[in-house]
C-alpha cells in the first residue's frame, strides 16, 4: 500500500511539473467547469482552475506527501493498521488538492472542512488522553474557520455566483464585501494559528511524526496563506487586512520567543512553524502575496525535512522527545544530522541555502518600503530568535553531551527513511533559487544602505551567539528560569493564550454546570418530579388506603344519605 | 311522621327499606327483610297508583309473582350461605 501510493504521488508530482513549467512559460491557464446543479438564479458547478501557482503548490504538496508515506513505511512498521493510515494521509491529500484547484467558494469548503475533519483523525491516531485533548482543540479551532466559510458562502449569494475569483476585485466598495472579507480573514486565521487561535499547533504534535511533516509543516497549515493569495486582490485596501498584519506579527514574535523556552523537540518545531506562518501572513498582508507564496513553497520543504529528522531521532531516543535527554549525536548519525542542519540552517537564512532566497526576499521588501517601527523591529527581532532558537536545538540536540543512557545504540541507517529525507534534502537546498527562477519573471529591485542590508546577516550572528550561550549548562549551572518565574512562564506558555481555548472554555463553564447538577438536577428538580412525586403518591395512597378499609355498606349508606338529603330539601 | 297524604307513606316505608338494607347488620335475613319490606312498599303504593286510574290490576298479581320469586330466591341464597358457613353474619364483606 505505501509503495502503490507512493509512486502514484511521485508520477502525480512529475505530471505537474511538467504541466506547470509549460503553463508558466506560455502564460497559460485552464478552467473547466461543470454545472451540477442550477436554481432560481445560483448555479452549483465544481470548477477545476489549473494555473501555474495551484500547479505549482499540487506539485510540492505532492512530493512532500509521496514522501512522508514512503517514510512512514519504516517510521511506522510496528503499526498494525498501517493501512488505515495511508488511507487517511491520502485522503487527506486528496482534500489538499480540491482546496488548491478550486476557483469555488463550494469546493473550497469541501476542501477545508476535509482538511479540518481528516487532520482531527490524523491527530487523535494515536489514541491515548493526550491525543483526544489535542484532537478535540485542533478539531474546534479549525471548525470555527469551518463557520466563517460558510457563512462567506451565504453572503457570497449576493452576487449571484459562487466563483469568487470574477466580480470579488470589482466590487470592492461594497458593504457585503467588507462582511466576506472580515470572515475570509478570520478563517484564514484559524487555519493558520495566528494570535487568537494559535493553541492548536503546538498541541497538535501529539500527533504521529509523519502526519507532523505533512500536515503541520506544510499544507494543513498553509491552506490559508492560500486562501488569502487567492483573495488578494480583494484584501488589499481592507481594514482587518492592517489587524491581520498586527497579529501575525505579534503571533511571530511570540511563538520565537516561546520557542526559546521549550524543551520538547517536536513543540520547538511546531512553533518555529508557527513563527515562519506568522511571517507569511505578515509579507502576505503587506501587500506581496508572491514572495508569501515564495515562502509558503521553500518552508514546506525544509520543514518537512526538519519533521523527519526529528522522526528519526526520536525513534532512536526510544521514543522521547525531550532534548535535555539527547546530545552529541552529529557524532553517531551523520546522515541525519546533515538533513538536520541543512534544514536548519535553511530555515534561519543562511546564505544560498533555499530559506535564504525567501527570507531575505522578505526582510529586504520590509525595509525598502516604508512601515511602521513596531514592524520593522518585530521583523528583524524574529528573525534573530529564529536564528537564537535554531542553534539552541542544535546545541542541545548534536553538540552537547548525550544525557540518556550509559550503554547506546543509535541507528540511523534506515535507508527508507533516510532516502525520503534526500529527496527533500535535494529539494531543500535547491528549491530557493529553482522557484526563485520560475515564479518570478523580472527580479525585484531594492536598493538599501550598506548596514541596512546587513543587518539580516548582524541579527543573525546575535542570534547564534545567544544560542551558543543559552545551552551551555554544567552541573553548577543557575536555573535563571526558576528565578524569574512568573515572567518565564508568561513567555514559555505563549502569553497564556491557549488557557483561553482550554481553561477558560471549560473551567467556567463546566464549574458552572457542577452548580447547576448539584442544585437543579440533583436538587429541587428531584422534589417537583422524581423522588417529590412519588412520596407524594406514597404517603396520599396510604391515607387513600385507611379512610377507604371499611365495610360496603359504608358507601350503601352515603348512597341513601344522599337521597334522604334531596329528598328532604326539594319535596317540602 | 307526618302523613298529609297516602304518597308520604310510600315514601317513608322505602326509606326505613333502604335504611335497613344499607345499615351494618350482623345477620343475612335482616337484609333480605329489608328487600321484602320494600316490596311491600312498593306494592301497596302500585295499587294506590292503579286504582287512582281506574285500571285493572292485573299487572299488580304479576309483580306480586315476580317478588315472590325474588324473595324465594333471595332465602335459597340464605341457605346455600348457611350450608357453606354455618352461619348467616356477614361483616367479612368489605370493599377491599
Amino acid at each position: 500500500m505505501c509503495f502503490n501510493s507512493f509512486f502514484f504521488l511521485f508520477f502525480f508530482m512529475l505530471i505537474n511539473f511538467f504541466f506547470f513549467v509549460y503553463f508558466i512559460m506560455n502564460g497559460l491557464s485552464v478552467f473547466f467547469e461543470w454545472e451540477i446543479i442550477s436554481f432560481n438564479s445560483m448555479s452549483i458547478v465544481m470548477s477545476i482552475l489549473l494555473d501555474w501557482m495551484s500547479l505549482l503548490f499540487m506539485m510540492f504538496v505532492s512530493l512532500i506527501s509521496s514522501v512522508v508515506i514512503f517514510y512512514s513505511k519504516s517510521y511506522m512498521n510496528s503499526e498494525l493498521n498501517l493501512n488505515r493510515f495511508i488511507i487517511l494521509v491520502l485522503m487527506f491529500v486528496f482534500s489538499m488538492v480540491l482546496l488548491i484547484i478550486s476557483p469555488n467558494l463550494i469546493s473550497i469548503l469541501l476542501g477545508w472542512d476535509g482538511l479540518g475533519l481528516i487532520s482531527y483523525c490524523l491527530v487523535i491516531y494515536y489514541q491515548n488522553l493526550k491525543s483526544y485533548n489535542a484532537g478535540m482543540l485542533t478539531a474546534l479551532s479549525n471548525r470555527i474557520g469551518d463557520v466563517m466559510i460558510l457563512m462567506v458562502i451565504c453572503w457570497v449569494m449576493n452576487y449571484g455566483s459562487w466563483n469568487y475569483i470574477f466580480y470579488f476585485d470589482f466590487m470592492k466598495n461594497d458593504y457585503v464585501m467588507f462582511i466576506i472579507s472580515f470572515m475570509i480573514i478570520i478563517a484564514a486565521m484559524t487555519k493558520n494559528a495566528q494570535i487568537p487561535f494559535s493553541s492548536w499547533l503546538p498541541a497538535a504534535m501529539a500527533a504521529p511524526t509523519p502526519v507532523s511533516a505533512l500536515v503541520h509543516s506544510s499544507t494543513l497549515v498553509t491552506a490559508g496563506v492560500y486562501l488569502l493569495i487567492r483573495f488578494n486582490y480583494l484584501l488589499i485596501d481592507m481594514f482587518f487586512f492592517k489587524v491581520l498584519l498586527f497579529l501575525s506579527i505579534l503571533t511571530m514574535f511570540m511563538s520565537g520567543i516561546s520557542a526559546n523556552y521549550e524543551f520538547d523537540l517536536k513543540k520547538i518545531i511546531a512553533l518555529s512553524t508557527l513563527s515562519q506562518l506568522g511571517l507569511m501572513m505578515s509579507i502576505l498582508s503587506l501587500g506581496f502575496p508572491d514572495i508569501a507564496f515564495f515562502h509558503l513553497l521553500t518552508h514546506a520543504m525544509f520543514k518537512a525535512l526538519l519533521f523527519m529528522c526529528a522522526g528519526v531521532i526520536i525513534h532512536m531516543m526510544n521514543d522521547i522527545q525531550d532534548i535535555r535527554y539527547m546530545g552529541g549525536l552529529s557524532l553517531y548519525i551523520p546522515l541525519t544530522s546533515l538533513c538536520l542542519n541543512i534544514s536548519n540552517l535553511s530555515l534561519c537564512g543562511i546564505p544560498f541555502l533555499s530559506g535564504f532566497y525567501s527570507k531575505d526576499l522578505i526582510l529586504e521588501m520590509v525595509s525598502f518600503n516604508s512601515f511602521n517601527l513596531m514592524v520593522f523591529i518585530l521583523f528583524y527581532l524574529s528573525t534573530g530568535l529564529t536564528v537564537f532558537y535554531t542553534f539552541r536545538l542544535i546545541m542541545y540536540v548534536m553538540i552537547n553531551d548525550f544525557n540518556l543512557m550509559m550503554i547506546y545504540n543509535l541507528y540511523d541507517e534506515d535507508y527508507i527513511m533516510l532516502n525520503s529525507m534526500f529527496v527533500l534534502l535535494f529539494m531543500s537546498l535547491l528549491s530557493g533559487s529553482f522557484l526563485s527562477w520560475f515564479i518570478f519573471s523580472y527580479p525585484y529591485m531594492i536598493y538599501l544602505p550598506f548596514n541596512l542590508k546587513l543587518m539580516v546577516i548582524y541579527v543573525s550572528i546575535l542570534g547564534s551567539i545567544l544560542g551558543f550561550m543559552v545551552s551551555n549548562m554544567g552541573i553548577y549551572s543557575l536555573n535563571k528560569l526558576l528565578l524569574s518565574y512568573n515572567l518565564s512562564s508568561f513567555l514559555c506558555l505563549m502569553w497564556f493564550m491557549p488557557n483561553l481555548s482550554t481553561y477558560g472554555l471549560s473551567y467556567i463553564y463546566l464549574n458552572f454546570s457542577q452548580i447547576l447538577f448539584k442544585n437543579i438536577d440533583m436538587g429541587w428538580s428531584e422534589i417537583y418530579s422524581g423522588k417529590g412525586i412519588f412520596n407524594i403518591l406514597k404517603n396520599y395512597s396510604v391515607f387513600y388506603n385507611i379512610y377507604q378499609m371499611n365495610n360496603f355498606k359504608i358507601y350503601l349508606f352515603s348512597f341513601i344519605l344522599w337521597f334522604m338529603i334531596l329528598f328532604i330539601f326539594f319535596f317540602i | 311522621m307526618l302523613i298529609y297524604d297516602i304518597w308520604f307513606l310510600f315514601i317513608y316505608m322505602f326509606f326505613v327499606g333502604n335504611l335497613i338494607f344499607v345499615s351494618k347488620n350482623k345477620h343475612l335475613l335482616v337484609v333480605l327483610l329489608s328487600l321484602e319490606f320494600i316490596v311491600l312498599s312498593i306494592f301497596f303504593f302500585f295499587l294506590v297508583l292503579l286504582m287512582f286510574i281506574d285500571y285493572d290490576m292485573y299487572m299488580l298479581m304479576v309483580f306480586l309473582v315476580f317478588s315472590v320469586c325474588e324473595g324465594s330466591l333471595g332465602l335459597s341464597i340464605l341457605v346455600s350461605m348457611i350450608r357453606s358457613h354455618g352461619n348467616d353474619y356477614f361483616q367479612s364483606f368489605s370493599m377491599l
